[in-house]
C-alpha cells in the first residue's frame, strides 16, 4: 500500500467518523459512500474499468466528474435550506418587531379621533 | 383600529443623526409615522422614544426590504388605508407625499411610484453616473417585470391599503425594488409615476447603497427568477 493511499484511507475514515457523530442523518448512505471510496482506493484498477465501460479515460477522472455533480447538488440545497432559514427568521424577527411596537404615547382611546 | 389615515413606513438603519430632522415634518401633515429600526447598533431606538411615532424593532439586521415590509404588515394591521414609503436619511421630499396620495384618493391608482426623470429640475439633482446606472436598471426592470418607469430604485413610493396587502417583500436586501415592481404586475395593481425630488446630501450619499451593488441587485434578480 503506499503513502497516498494510507493518507486518503485515513481522511475518507475520520470524514466519516466526524459526519457520523455531528448527524444522526443519513447513516446508512454515509458509511457506503465511505466505504465504496476506500474500495476504490485501495483497488484504482476497478474505478479504471467501471471508467472504461462509462467511456471515460481514467478511474480518476470519473471519481472527479462524480465528486463535481455530488458538490454542486449539495451547494444547491444548502443555498435552498439557507434561504428558508432566512426567511424562517425573517418572520420570526417581523412578528417579534410587531408584537413589541411602541406605540405613540398620545394614542390612547379617548384622543385617537383627533387624527385624520 | 383606526380608520382612514395614511402611514409613513421609515425604514432606519442607524440613522440616529437624521432620523429624527426626517420625520418631524411628517408629523405637522398629520401621518401616523412607523419607524423600523432594523437592528441597528447606535442609538436610534432611543432617540425614536421622543417621538409620537410608532416604533418597531427588529432584533437583528435583515435588510431594506424586509423592514419596509415590516412596516407595510403593521400599517394594515393598524387600519392604514395608505401606506408610503419614506427613507430615514432625509433624502425625499415630505411636501410631495400628497402628490402620491393624489392619484391613490382619485382612484386613478393603486400604487404610486416617484421617479426623479419626470422633472428636469429632478433629473438634474442625480449625479450622472447614477443617472446612466438608473436608465440601465429600467430596463432591466422592464426586462423583467413588463413596467415600463422611468425610474428604478427610487424608494418613494404609496400604495392604497389593498395594494399594501398583496405586497409581500421577500427579498430582505436592496433587491425589494423590483420585486415590488414583479408583484404589481403580478397582482394587476394599476400604478403610475408622478415627479419626485431626491435631495443628495453628503450624509445620503455616504450612507445609500454605492452604485457596485447593481451586480449584486442584478444576482438577486435573476436567482428570483430561476430558483424559485
Amino acid at each position: 500500500m503506499t503513502l497516498i493511499q494510507i493518507l486518503l484511507i485515513g481522511m475518507i475514515s475520520l470524514g466519516v467518523l466526524q459526519v457520523l457523530t455531528a448527524t444522526r442523518h443519513y447513516r446508512v448512505l454515509l458509511l457506503l459512500v465511505g466505504a465504496i471510496a476506500i474500495f476504490l482506493v485501495i483497488t484504482p484498477d476497478l474505478a479504471t474499468k467501471v471508467a472504461k465501460s462509462l467511456n471515460v479515460g481514467r478511474g480518476a477522472d470519473l471519481v472527479i466528474y462524480l465528486s463535481i455533480a455530488l458538490l454542486g447538488m449539495l451547494w444547491v440545497r444548502l443555498f435552498l435550506r439557507g434561504r428558508a432559514e432566512q426567511r424562517q427568521i425573517t418572520m420570526l424577527t417581523r412578528s417579534i418587531a410587531i408584537s413589541q411596537a411602541r406605540i405613540p404615547s398620545e394614542m390612547n382611546p379617548s384622543n385617537a379621533a383627533e387624527h385624520n | 383600529m383606526t380608520i382612514g389615515s395614511t402611514f409613513v413606513v421609515v425604514p432606519s438603519y442607524n440613522e440616529a443623526a437624521a432620523v429624527v430632522n426626517s420625520i418631524r415634518p411628517l408629523l405637522t401633515y398629520g401621518y401616523r409615522v412607523v419607524v423600523v429600526d432594523d437592528g441597528s447598533s447606535d442609538d436610534t431606538w432611543q432617540v425614536l422614544e421622543s417621538l409620537p411615532v410608532f416604533s418597531l424593532r427588529h432584533p437583528i439586521n435583515l435588510g431594506q426590504g424586509a423592514a419596509i415590509q415590516t412596516g407595510m404588515s403593521f400599517a394594515v394591521q393598524q387600519g392604514a388605508e395608505f401606506v408610503v414609503h419614506f427613507d430615514a436619511d432625509g433624502q425625499h421630499s415630505h411636501e410631495q407625499i400628497e402628490n402620491l396620495l393624489e392619484p391613490l384618493r382619485r382612484g386613478q391608482a393603486d400604487v404610486v411610484l416617484g421617479s426623479r426623470f419626470l422633472n428636469l429640475a429632478d433629473t438634474e439633482l442625480v449625479p450622472l453616473s447614477k443617472r446612466i446606472l438608473l436608465k440601465g436598471a429600467t430596463l432591466v426592470n422592464f426586462a423583467f417585470s413588463g413596467l415600463k418607469l422611468t425610474d428604478a430604485h427610487n424608494g418613494f413610493r404609496a400604495f392604497t391599503r389593498e395594494a399594501a396587502m398583496k405586497i409581500d417583500l421577500q427579498e430582505n436586501r436592496f433587491s425589494h425594488a423590483s420585486e415590488i415592481l414583479e408583484q404589481i404586475r403580478r397582482h394587476k395593481l394599476k400604478w403610475m409615476e408622478v415627479p419626485s425630488t431626491i435631495h443628495y446630501t453628503d450624509y445620503s450619499k455616504a450612507k445609500g447603497q454605492p452604485i457596485s451593488n447593481a451586480v449584486n441587485i442584478l444576482f438577486d434578480l435573476v436567482a428570483r427568477r430561476f430558483l424559485r
